[in-house]
C-alpha cells in the first residue's frame, strides 16, 4: 500500500432501474490499496455496483466517497478511475500505442513523455514492442494486457476490473490473474474486481464480497468465506458444497449433531449455538471419505449407495444417495474405485464440518 | 495524481467558452439585423441593414444586451453550490422567452441577429442546466440535446401545429372546431380519400407480390438473370419520382409509342386496315388516371419491397428448410408451409411500405393524374391552384399525415414484434433450397418482361431528350439539350441545376450530422423530455413530403419566422426530407459499437465531445460518408416538399423539370431528367468506388 | 462543425448580396407565364435602374397573398392575371387608385374595367377565348373542321375535346361564364352537359389543353387563344378557332397594392406597362396577348379584337365572388359527375 492509496466508501447506496431495484442500501468500505472482489451470480448487482463506483451510472440514493472526497455527483471523467472492461474496449481504429496513450493525450501530455510512459506501462504487462499493432492483430490475452496497461497508465486512484478474464481461455486465465494481482499490489491502487468465477476470486482477492439480489451476503477474506460461510448461499457459491439439514440434540457430553444416520459429538471448537433444534451444515466434497460399507457403520459416518461415478483423471466424482440427501463427493483415484450401486460409508471428520449460522430457512 | 480537485476536466466548459458565447451574442445584437430585412438577406442596401439593427429599431430590445452583460461577471465569479448554474439557467431562459414572446406578439419577423442571439442564449441555457446536473454536467451533451429539441420543435412540431391551427381556426382567428368536418364532408373530398386509399392499397398489393417474386428469384433462382436483380434496386434511388411517370406518357400516352404503333397498324387508314373500314383502333388515354399512376408507382416502388423481402428471405436459416425437406416435404410444400410463414412479417412490412409510399407520392399523380385526384395532388392544387385555400390544404394534409402515421405505427409496433427472423449469431451452414422448377420458369419469363419494360422506360427518357417532338416528329435533334445547357450559366437549366447542387451539398452534411446526433441521443441517452425527440423522429420518418411542404408554407410564410422564398427554407426542407437516412444509418452503426468503447474513453478523462470526435466519429466514418451520399441524392431528387417552397429565384432541378412538364415541353423535361439521372448514377458509382463496397443495399433495407 | 456550416451559409449570402441601387426597388407580383414575368421585370429594371424582385403565382393565389399581407404589404404592384381577382381586390380595399397619364393611349373599354370603377386597375392586355384543333389528328381521323361552340358537342368529336376544370382554373371559369352570357344559365348547363360527353379530360391548368392539342394528345383544346398561338409559333400543327357564335375574353389586370413600400416605382411600372414599349415586351418571349395600348404593335400571331365577334363580357357581374362560386359549384355538382 502506497501513500496515495485511498479508501472507497459506499454509504447507503441504492440504485433502481425503473421499478427494478438493482442495489439496495449497500454499505461497504474498500480498504486502501486492497483488491476486493465482488462475486455473485449474474443479476446480483455486482456490475451495477462497479459502474456506480466508476461514475458511469449515477446512484439513485446514497453517497460514494473516495477518501475524504465526496464523488457521488462527479462524472466518470472526473473521478480519476482506471477500468478494464469485459470486452477489453480497445479502440479498434487506434494502435496499441494510441490506445494506451489516449488518456495522456487528452491531458495534453508532451508526445515524448507519452511515448515513454506508454513503453513503461506496456513493459509492465510484457507487451513492449507491440506499440504499432492494431487490436485486431492481437490475441485475446494480449488485448487484455493492453487494456490493463491503458487502465493503469494514468496512475488512477481506483482500478476497476469488470470480469476481465471471462473472454480468455482457461489456461491463460491463471497467468493473467496472477499478473493482475502482481501489478495491483505493486502499484498499491485500491482495486475492485468483478467476477462470477469463485476460483478466480479466491486467487486474486484480499477480500471477497458475495452479493445476492442487490444486497451484500457476506464480506471477508477468502479463507473466512471458504471456511466460515454465514449462509448456505455463500457455502454453495464459494467452492463446492453439500448443504444438509441436521438437528442438534442432547445436552452436555451427549450433545450431538444428527444428520441422516450419522451422529457427531459436539466439541468445544465447534461454533454451535446454545439451544437445540434444526441446523444446516456444509460438507465440502473433498472432505468426505468413502469406504466400503462394513457391518457396523461408525457413528460419524453415513451409509449410502453410489448413484453415479465419473472419472475425471486425478479424481473420481461420486454422487451418493444417503439418508441426508444425495451427496456429491470427490475422491483421489488412489483411494480406490467404486461402481454404481456399491454400498458405501461416507465419513466426515468433525473438524471438517462447517456449521451455517442461519436458521435453516433456505437451502 | 495527475490533477487536483479544482482542475477542470477536459471538454468541460471554461471561462473562455462562456465568454465567447456572450461575445458572439453581443456582437450579433450590435451588428446583425434584429428584425428581418424587408427584402431578405440576399438582397439589401446598407440603409436597410442599419434600420434593422436592434438598437436603432426599437430601444426596448436593449433588454437583451442588458441581460447578457449582467451575465459577464459570472464567467469568473463562481457561486458556491448551485447559485451559479441557476443564474445562467434563469437569465438565459427568461431572455429566450421574452425574445420569442416579443416577436410573436408584435408580429414582426426575426432577423439574423435575433436568430444568432437565440442560439447563443440556448447554448448558455444548456451550460446552465448542465451545471444543474442535466446529463450529469456534460455540457456538450446538454447542448446537443437542447439543440436537437429546439430544431425538432421549430422544424417539425411548429409546422405540424400550424396545420392544426389552420384547420381549427379560420382566417379571423376564431375557433371553428367543425371546419375540419366541413371540409372533409365537402363535395369531392371523400372521393379523393377513396382514390388515395384504393391506389395505395392496389400499389401495396402489387409491389408486394412483385417484390416477393423478385426476392425469391434473386435469393433462390439458379439462373444468371438473378444477378441483374441485385443491381436494379439502385434505379429508384437515383431517379426523381415523377420521371417514371413522364416516360410512361412517352410510351403509353395518347401520342406515345404504343398508341402510334397500333394506329399505324390497325387504326383508320392503318397499314393492315381494310380500305374503307373505320379501323379497329382508336387512340386511348387510358394511361392518364388510375392505370398510369398505378403502373408508374408499381414500377418505381417494387425495388423497395424487393429489398425488404429479400433481406428477410436471406436471413432465414437454411437448416429450417432442409429440415422440412428431410421430413418428406416437397419444394412447393416447403415454400408454402415453412418459407412463407417465416417471411410473413417481411411481406406485411413491404405491403405497408408500398401503401405509404404510394399515398405520399406526389410526382406521378401530378404528371399522370388526369382526373384521378389523390390527396397529395389535391393538397398541392389547394395552394397552387386558383383558390389558395390554406384551410383545405391543411385539412387534407392532416388526413394524409394521419394515414401515414397509422401505417407507421402498425409497422413498428405490430410487425416489429412479430418477427421470426432466426438470427442466432451462429454461422449458418447448408444450402438454400432451390425453387420448384416450374415456378422458376414462370418467374424468368415475368422478370424478363419486367426488365424489358424498365429498359423501355429508361430508354424513352434518354431518347426523348434527343427527338424533336415525341409522338409527332421523331427527327433527331440536340435542340432540347442545347436549350438547357448552352445558353450561358444564368439561363436554361443551369440556375436550377446549380441551386440543386448547392442546396443539396449544404443539406447533406447538415442532415447527416443532425441525423447521427439524433441517433446518438436516441441510442445512448436517457433523460426527461426524451419523448419529444422520440416523437419528432417518428414524424420525420412518417411525414409525407407534401405535408411538409404545406406545413412549411403555413409556418414560415409570416412573422415571426419568415423564410419562404429563401434558399434557407429549401436547404432545411431537403435536410428534413433526407434525415431518415442519417438517423437510420446512425442508429444501426451505433448499435454495433459497444458502449464500453465510449465508457473507456470517458474513464481516460476524455469529455463527451472528445469521445465523440476521437472514438465514435472514426468508427462511424463509413456510415457518415454513405449517409451523406444518399442524403445528397435524396435532396437532389426530392420534389414533393420543395415544390411548395421553390420560387423563381430558388427553383431547383426537379421543380424546373416539373414546370416544363406542366408547360408541355416534354422533350426538354426528359432531356433534363436524363441528365439528372445520369449525374446521380455517376455520383453513386463514384461513392461506391470510393467507399469500397456497395452500401446502397444496406441503406435502403434499413 | 455545424456552427462553421451556418457561418459559411451566412458568409455566402453576404457575399452574394448586391448593395448599390440607384433607382430603388420594386416588388412585382406577377400572374403571367414565368418567362413573360421575367422579361417584363428585366425590361423595367434595365430601363429605370430599379432592383426588381418578382414573385410569380396564379392570380387566385396572388389575391389571397395580398389579402393575407393586408396589414403589412410586401408587394408593390400586381401585374397580369385575369381581371376578376383584381376587381375583387379593388372592391375589398386592397388596391391603390391610380390614374396613369398613359391611359390616354389605352382602348376605352380597358381604361377602368374593374368593378369598383375607381381606377384601381387598368387592362394591360386582352386575351380571346376559343379553341385550337390539331390538324394532323383531324386529317388522321378524317373529320370536318369545327367552327362554333355548337360543333364541339357533335358525337363525332367524342373523346377529342380537352378543357380545364373550372374548380382549379380561371380560364375554365371564363368558358363557363361566357356560355352563361351567350345562352343563359339553364341552356348553358345543358350545353356543358352535352360537351361533357366529348371531353376526354378536365385538366388542372388552363393552358394544358392547348399544349395537349399541340402534341396531339387531344384533337381539340379549349383555352385562351394566345396560349395556343404560342404553340403554333413553335411549329405545331394547330389551327386557332374563334367560335362563330361569339366568344368571351379576358382582360389582364394591372394594379398598385395599397400601402406599397415603393409607391413611386410602382407608378412608374404601371406607366411603363401601359406604354406601347412596355406592352411589346411580352411579344419578345412569344406571349401573343392583344395589347391594350392602341399604339402598340399587335403581333401577327395574335387574334385581332376587331376581326372577331366578341360578346359584351360583363366583368362586374361575372367577376363577383358570389356568381363565381355559384357557377362553379353548380358545374361541380351537375356536370362533373355525369357518366360518359
Amino acid at each position: 500500500m502506497s501513500d496515495s492509496s485511498i479508501r472507497i466508501i459506499l454509504k447507503n447506496v441504492s440504485k433502481h432501474f425503473g421499478k427494478v431495484r438493482a442495489l439496495d442500501a449497500v454499505e461497504i468500505e474498500f480498504a486502501p490499496g486492497s483488491l476486493t472482489t465482488l462475486l455473485g451470480p449474474s443479476g446480483c448487482g455486482k456490475t451495477t455496483l462497479l459502474r456506480l463506483v466508476s461514475g458511469l451510472e449515477e446512484v439513485s440514493s446514497g453517497e460514494i466517497w473516495f477518501g475524504d472526497e465526496n464523488v457521488t455527483h462527479l462524472s466518470a471523467t472526473r473521478r480519476d478511475i482506471g477500468m478494464v472492461f469485459q470486452s477489453y474496449a480497445l479502440f479498434p481504429h487506434m494502435t496499441v500505442e494510441q490506445n494506451v496513450g489516449y488518456g495522456l493525450g487528452v491531458l495534453k501530455t508532451a508526445p515524448g513523455e507519452i511515448r515513454d510512459r506508454v513503453r513503461e506501462v506496456l513493459d509492465m504487462v510484457a507487451m513492449d514492442g507491440y506499440q504499432q499493432r492494431y487490436p485486431n492483430e492481437l490475441s485475446g490475452g494480449q488485448q487484455q494486457r493492453v487494456a490493463v496497461a491503458r487502465a493503469m497508465v494514468l496512475r488512477p486512484k481506483v482500478l476497476l476490473f469488470d470480469e476481465p478474464l471471462s473472454n480468455i481461455d482457461s489456461k491463460l486465465r491463471r497467468s493473467m490473474r496472477d499478473d493482475i494481482r502482481r501489478l495491483q499490489q505493486a502499484s498499491g491502487i485500491t482495486a475492485i474486481y468483478v467476477t462470477h468465477d469463485q476460483a478466480e476470486a479466491l486467487a486474486v482477492s484480499d477480500e471477497i464480497i458475495i452479493m445476492r439480489n442487490g444486497m451484500i451476503e457476506q464480506k471477508g477474506p477468502p479463507q473466512d468465506l471458504y471456511h466460515r460461510p454465514e449462509t448456505s448461499f455463500v457455502a454453495n457459491f464459494i467452492g463446492e458444497s453439500n448443504v444438509v439439514s441436521g438437528e442438534l440434540k442432547g445436552t452436555g457430553e451427549n450433545r450431538k449433531i444428527i444428520f441422516g444416520d450419522a451422529a457427531i459429538a459436539v466439541n468445544d471448537s465447534m461454533p454451535v449455538r446454545d439451544e437445540n433444534g434444526p441446523i444446516k451444515l456444509s460438507l465440502r466434497p473433498e472432505v468426505l471419505e468413502i469406504t466400503q460399507r462394513e457391518e457396523t457403520s461408525p457413528p460419524n459416518g453415513l451409509s449410502g449407495i453410489i448413484v453415479q461415478s465419473a472419472y475425471m483423471g486425478p479424481v473420481i466424482e461420486y454422487s451418493i444417495e444417503t439418508q441426508a440427501g444425495v451427496l456429491f463427493t470427490r475422491a483421489p483415484v488412489y483411494a480406490g474405485q467404486f461402481k454404481a450401486n456399491d454400498e458405501v460409508c461416507v465419513r466426515i471428520r468433525p473438524e471438517e464440518i462447517i456449521l451455517i449460522p442461519e436458521n435453516g430457512q433456505d437451502i | 495524481m495527475i490533477r487536483t480537485k479544482t482542475d477542470r476536466a477536459p471538454g468541460e466548459i471554461g471561462p473562455w467558452a462562456l465568454l465567447s458565447w456572450l461575445l458572439i451574442a453581443l456582437a450579433a445584437y450590435a451588428l446583425l439585423p434584429w428584425t428581418a430585412l424587408e427584402y431578405g438577406l440576399g438582397d439589401f442596401t446598407p440603409d436597410e441593414w442599419m434600420d434593422a439593427l436592434g438598437w436603432r429599431h426599437n430601444l426596448t430590445t436593449l433588454v437583451f444586451p442588458g441581460l447578457l452583460v449582467m451575465l459577464v461577471p459570472f464567467v469568473w465569479i463562481r457561486f458556491p453550490a448551485r447559485g451559479y448554474a441557476w443564474c445562467f439557467t434563469v437569465v438565459t431562459g427568461l431572455a429566450i422567452g421574452i425574445l420569442l414572446a416579443g416577436f410573436i406578439t408584435t408580429r414582426t419577423s426575426m432577423g439574423l441577429g435575433a436568430g444568432v442571439v437565440v442560439m447563443c442564449l440556448a447554448a448558455l441555457f444548456a451550460i446552465g442546466i448542465a451545471e444543474l446536473g442535466f446529463q450529469r454536467g456534460d455540457t456538450f451533451i446538454a447542448g446537443a440535446v437542447i439543440f436537437v429539441v429546439f430544431m425538432v420543435c421549430l422544424f417539425i412540431f411548429f409546422p405540424v401545429w400550424e396545420i392544426f391551427r389552420n384547420v381549427l381556426f379560420d382566417k379571423a382567428q376564431t375557433f371553428v372546431p367543425l371546419q375540419f368536418f366541413d371540409i372533409v364532408t365537402s363535395f369531392g373530398v371523400g372521393r379523393v380519400i377513396g382514390n388515395t386509399l384504393l391506389l395505395a392499397f392496389s400499389v401495396g398489393i402489387a409491389t408486394t407480390v412483385f417484390g416477393l417474386i423478385f426476392a425469391l428469384y434473386a435469393v433462390r433462382a439458379t439462373t444468371r438473370l438473378r444477378y441483374l436483380i441485385r443491381v436494379f434496386y439502385i434505379l429508384p434511388i437515383i431517379t426523381p419520382p415523377f420521371v417514371v411517370g413522364m416516360s410512361l406518357i412517352l410510351i403509353f400516352g395518347r401520342a406515345g409509342m404504343i398508341n402510334d404503333g397500333l394506329m399505324f397498324l390497325i387504326g383508320p387508314n392503318g397499314l393492315l386496315t381494310p380500305e374503307g373500314s373505320p379501323g379497329l383502333f382508336e387512340r386511348s388515354g387510358y394511361i392518364y388516371g388510375f392505370t398510369g399512376i398505378f403502373l408508374a408507382q408499381t414500377l418505381s416502388l417494387t425495388p423497395i419491397s424487393y429489398m425488404v423481402i429479400s433481406g428477410m428471405l436471406a436471413s432465414i436459416n437454411p437448416a429450417m428448410e432442409e429440415a422440412s425437406l428431410t421430413m418428406r416435404a416437397g419444394r412447393w410444400e416447403t415454400l408454402w408451409k415453412v418459407t412463407f410463414p417465416l417471411i410473413r412479417p417481411g411481406i406485411a412490412n413491404a405491403f405497408l411500405l408500398g401503401m405509404i409510399s404510394s399515398a405520399a407520392d406526389f410526382g406521378n399523380p401530378l404528371v399522370l393524374g388526369g382526373e384521378y385526384d389523390v390527396l397529395s395532388t389535391e393538397i398541392y392544387f389547394s395552394i397552387a391552384g386558383a383558390q389558395l385555400d390554406f384551410a383545405r390544404a391543411a385539412a387534407l394534409g392532416l388526413i394524409l399525415l394521419f394515414l401515414s402515421l397509422t401505417i407507421y405505427f402498425i409497422q413498428n409496433k405490430w410487425i416489429g414484434k412479430k418477427s421470426y427472423v432466426t438470427v442466432t449469431g451462429i454461422e449458418t451452414s447448408g444450402n438454400v433450397t432451390p425453387l420448384p422448377a416450374g415456378l422458376q420458369r414462370a418467374m424468368t419469363i415475368f422478370i424478363t418482361f419486367w426488365f424489358l419494360l424498365i429498359g423501355a422506360v429508361y430508354l424513352s427518357i434518354f431518347l426523348g431528350g434527343f427527338v424533336k417532338q415525341w409522338g409527332a416528329d421523331y427527327t433527331l435533334t440536340l435542340s432540347h439539350h442545347l436549350e438547357l445547357w448552352s445558353k450561358g450559366f444564368d439561363s436554361g437549366a443551369w440556375p436550377s441545376f446549380k441551386h440543386s447542387l448547392l442546396f443539396a451539398l449544404i443539406a447533406a452534411p447538415l442532415t447527416t450530422l443532425a441525423g447521427v446526433l439524433i441517433a446518438y441521443i436516441l441510442t445512448r441517452k436517457q433523460f426527461w423530455g426524451r419523448g419529444i425527440i422520440d416523437f419528432g423522429t417518428v414524424l420525420i420518418f412518417a411525414i409525407p413530403g407534401t405535408v411538409i411542404g404545406v406545413a412549411y408554407i403555413l409556418a414560415f410564410n409570416t412573422a415571426p419566422i419568415e423564410l419562404t422564398g429563401t434558399a434557407i427554407i429549401l436547404i432545411i426542407t431537403m435536410a428534413i426530407r433526407a434525415m431518415p437516412v442519417g438517423i437510420r444509418g446512425g442508429m444501426s452503426a451505433l448499435g454495433q459499437i459497444s458502449t464500453s468503447l465510449e465508457e473507456a474513453s470517458l474513464l481516460q478523462r476524455a469529455g463527451s465531445l472528445k469521445t465523440i470526435r476521437a472514438v465514435l466519429l472514426p468508427l462511424l466514418k463509413s456510415t457518415i460518408v454513405s449517409s451523406m451520399a444518399y442524403s445528397f441524392i435524396r435532396a437532389m431528387t426530392t420534389v414533393s416538399a420543395v415544390i411548395f417552397l421553390a420560387t423563381a429565384g430558388t427553383d431547383v432541378a426537379t421543380t424546373y423539370i416539373l414546370s416544363r412538364v406542366e408547360s408541355g415541353d416534354t422533350g426538354v423535361a426528359v432531356a433534363y431528367g436524363s441528365v439528372l439521372i445520369f449525374t446521380m448514377l455517376v455520383f453513386t458509382l463514384l461513392v461506391q468506388f470510393a467507399t469500397g463496397r456497395s452500401r446502397t443495399e444496406k441503406q435502403v433495407n434499413l | 462543425m455545424k456552427r462553421l456550416g451556418m457561418l459559411c451559409i451566412v458568409m455566402f449570402i453576404f457575399l452574394s448580396a448586391t448593395t448599390v441601387l440607384a433607382g430603388g426597388r420594386l416588388v412585382v407580383y406577377c400572374s403571367n407565364e414565368p418567362f413573360a414575368c421575367q422579361a417584363v421585370a428585366d425590361a423595367f429594371a434595365e430601363k429605370y435602374d430599379v432592383k426588381v424582385q418578382m414573385t410569380r403565382s396564379g392570380s387566385g393565389s396572388t389575391y389571397a397573398k395580398i389579402l393575407a399581407e393586408k396589414d403589412n404589404p410586401k408587394g408593390d404592384v400586381w401585374y397580369a392575371g385575369t381581371l376578376d381577382p383584381h376587381s375583387q381586390a379593388g372592391v375589398n380595399g386592397l388596391l391603390e387608385p391610380y390614374e396613369s397619364p398613359m391611359l390616354e393611349e389605352i382602348g376605352a373599354e380597358f381604361r377602368n374595367p374593374a368593378t369598383s370603377k375607381q381606377h384601381h386597375s387598368a387592362g394591360v392586355y386582352a386575351g380571346v377565348l376559343g379553341y385550337s384543333v390539331n390538324t394532323d389528328v383531324l386529317k388522321e381521323k378524317n373529320l370536318p373542321m369545327p367552327r362554333s361552340w355548337e360543333d364541339l358537342t357533335k358525337p363525332a368529336y367524342k373523346g377529342l375535346v380537352q378543357v380545364a376544370s373550372p374548380q382549379s382554373s380561371g380560364t375554365a371559369y371564363t368558358v363557363l361564364a361566357t356560355m352563361v352570357q351567350l345562352k343563359g344559365e339553364e341552356e348553358a348547363f345543358e350545353y356543358l352537359a352535352k360537351l361533357h360527353q366529348n371531353v376526354n379530360q378536365y385538366t388542372k391548368s388552363g393552358s394544358a389543353p392547348g399544349k395537349a392539342a399541340a402534341r396531339g394528345e387531344t384533337m381539340i383544346g379549349i383555352g385562351f387563344l394566345h396560349d395556343h398561338a404560342l404553340q403554333k409559333a413553335n411549329g405545331f400543327p394547330l389551327e386557332l378557332v374563334v367560335p362563330s357564335e361569339g366568344t368571351g375574353y379576358e382582360i389582364g389586370g394591372l394594379s398598385i397594392i395599397k400601402g406599397a413600400r415603393n409607391m413611386e416605382n410602382a407608378k412608374k411600372f404601371v406607366d411603363f406597362m401601359l406604354s406601347a414599349e412596355g406592352q411589346e415586351v411580352p411579344q419578345r418571349v412569344k406571349m401573343f396577348q392583344v395589347p391594350t395600348n392602341i399604339n402598340a404593335n399587335v403581333p401577327k400571331e395574335a387574334i385581332r379584337l376587331d376581326q372577331v365577334k366578341l360578346i359584351d363580357y360583363d366583368f362586374v357581374t361575372y367577376g363577383s365572388e358570389k356568381m363565381r362560386s355559384h357557377l362553379i359549384d353548380r358545374w361541380a355538382k351537375e356536370i362533373k359527375p355525369i357518366e360518359r
